[in-house]
């Protein structure tokens, strides 16, 4: 299929170089940059970095309230999303849930390596396992909560019964187990996984009829 | 085995990150056979999900990006020719993973070890029995020391694609990868150019695997280092000598 051949073409070389002139301002999609993470291309990975690392620094730095380890986390978490981005599937979930789930992830580990706790769940194979259940599709509703803002989700929290906020904050951002919260707590385990869920069915319900309206 | 009740109980906890890995694996088992258990769960896991954005953003130090990108840059030079990234040992603890003692049996290891030289013997000969030219030359670019790679980005025609060329100066030949291009109708093909100053120059026309992607030995008139530009166009399938259908791939210009 090989031809050498040198003929000559500058109507072809002014086609290309419009095209080039064209590659300009529209911004790419985080699964477009994901895209070409995955063909190892660095650039990419900068404008991801560059879009979401105050994001992630801002809840590694929540969690253990330490600015060092929360900035090794970042840099540890946007590592992996290089190192692992042909595992990442487009279909599958939001690029921004996954990374923050590898953020979550590794503070956890961090704060419960302090606590001298053996039960870390931040091993190389549950960086992915946001992804691991299978997806029976996103419906209306999943894809309308892509549109909710930081602002709406504080006031779904703060608008939380305080035994069920109670529960979302120390087990989402302080990352203490379920039974390490219902002893926190000195209430049964039991409770504490009512409470969640109906502290989660709450957050839905409020931030639910947000987006469906603005839809 | 827990109740269905037992594992309804879990998700949120799961979601929010409060189980224990063994508690984990054994929920995730449990939906692997359960539909209504996925359905919570994917509910739960959306809100869950949004949690991070109730977080004010703080702006890491310059440092940390810099430190960031010296390990991509070193992962970079070291592992041009790679065509596949290994996974990571996942780290074991202590109290999760099953008993492994028959491991430390010095038979069992020495029996593995043969096994798996013999195995590594195997993968490393058939390949040299079975590999067309192309790949021949495609393998002695990407593993020779001076290799130099360079990113190719995809065109507004085709923003989803990518490509790098691994070229080794000298050779009037390189290896091209390609990501993300849509396969074509069975009369088009896409065509690869070398430019030297305002002139394309034509090379192979090549087709693209299901997924996108495709990896092929593209061949110039002259030696790499005298072109300073790259392309990849749709065209007839026999090929064109100047470019006339859209650009989907460009670098260097």
């Amino acid at each position: 299929m090989a031809r050498v051949w040198s003929a000559n073409s500058k109507g072809g070389m002014a086609i290309l170089l419009a095209a080039a002139g064209r590659m300009s301002a529209k911004p790419m999609t985080d699964a477009e940059l994901m895209t070409r993470v995955s063909a190892r291309d660095k650039r990419a990975l900068e404008e991801l970095y560059d879009r979401y690392s105050a994001a992630a620094l801002g809840l590694a730095l929540k969690m253990l309230g330490e600015r060092n380890t929360a900035e090794e986390i970042v840099q540890e978490a946007f590592w992996r999303v290089w190192k692992r981005a042909t595992t990442f599937e487009l279909g599958r979930g939001q690029f921004t849930a996954w990374l923050f789930g590898i953020v979550h992830n590794l503070a956890i580990d961090e704060m419960r390596r302090r606590r001298v706790r053996p039960n870390t769940i931040s091993t190389d194979a549950e960086d992915e396992s946001m992804l691991d259940v299978p997806d029976p599709g996103m419906d209306v509703a999943e894809t309308a909560f892509l549109r909710v803002t930081g602002e709406q989700v504080r006031r779904a929290l703060k608008s939380l019964p305080e035994a069920q906020r109670s529960v979302i904050e120390l087990a989402y951002f302080e990352g203490l187990t379920h039974q390490e919260i219902a002893a926190r707590l000195n209430e049964p385990v039991g409770t504490i996984h009512t409470r969640a869920r109906l502290a989660l069915q709450k957050l839905r319900e409020s931030l639910l009829p947000l987006q469906l309206d603005e839809a | 085995m827990g109740s269905h009740q037992y594992f309804q109980d879990l998700i949120p906890m799961d979601v929010l990150g409060s189980l224990s890995a063994a508690e984990q694996k054994e929920l995730r088992e449990h939906l692997a056979g359960c539909a209504e258990c996925r359905k919570m769960y994917q509910a739960h896991q959306a809100i869950a999900q949004m949690l991070p954005r109730s977080v004010e953003s703080v702006q890491p130090s310059r440092e940390t990006k810099q430190k960031l990108f010296a390990r991509v840059d070193a992962d970079l030079a070291h592992a041009a020719p790679r065509l596949q990234v290994a996974r990571p040992v996942p780290k074991e603890t202590e109290k999760d993973k099953p008993r492994r003692s028959w491991f430390a049996q010095p038979v069992f290891a020495f029996a593995l070890i043969a096994v798996l030289a013999l195995l590594a013997v195997a993968f490393w000969l058939l390949p040299q029995v079975t590999r067309s030219p192309d790949q021949v030359a495609i393998d002695e670019i990407m593993n020779h020391p001076n290799v130099q790679r360079v990113a190719l980005q995809g065109t507004p025609d085709a923003p989803g694609a990518s490509g790098e060329m691994y070229m080794v100066p000298g050779q009037s030949q390189a290896v091209l990868r390609v990501n993300g291009l849509n396969p074509l109708p069975s009369d088009k093909g896409y065509e690869f150019w070398f430019f030297r100053g305002g002139d394309p120059q034509p090379s192979d026309v090549f087709i693209v695997n299901p997924d996108g992607t495709n990896t092929v030995l593209v061949r110039a008139n002259d030696t790499v280092e005298n072109f300073k530009g790259w392309g990849v166009t749709i065209e007839p399938k026999a090929g064109v000598p100047k470019p006339t259908g859209p650009i989907v791939i460009l670098g260097g210009l």
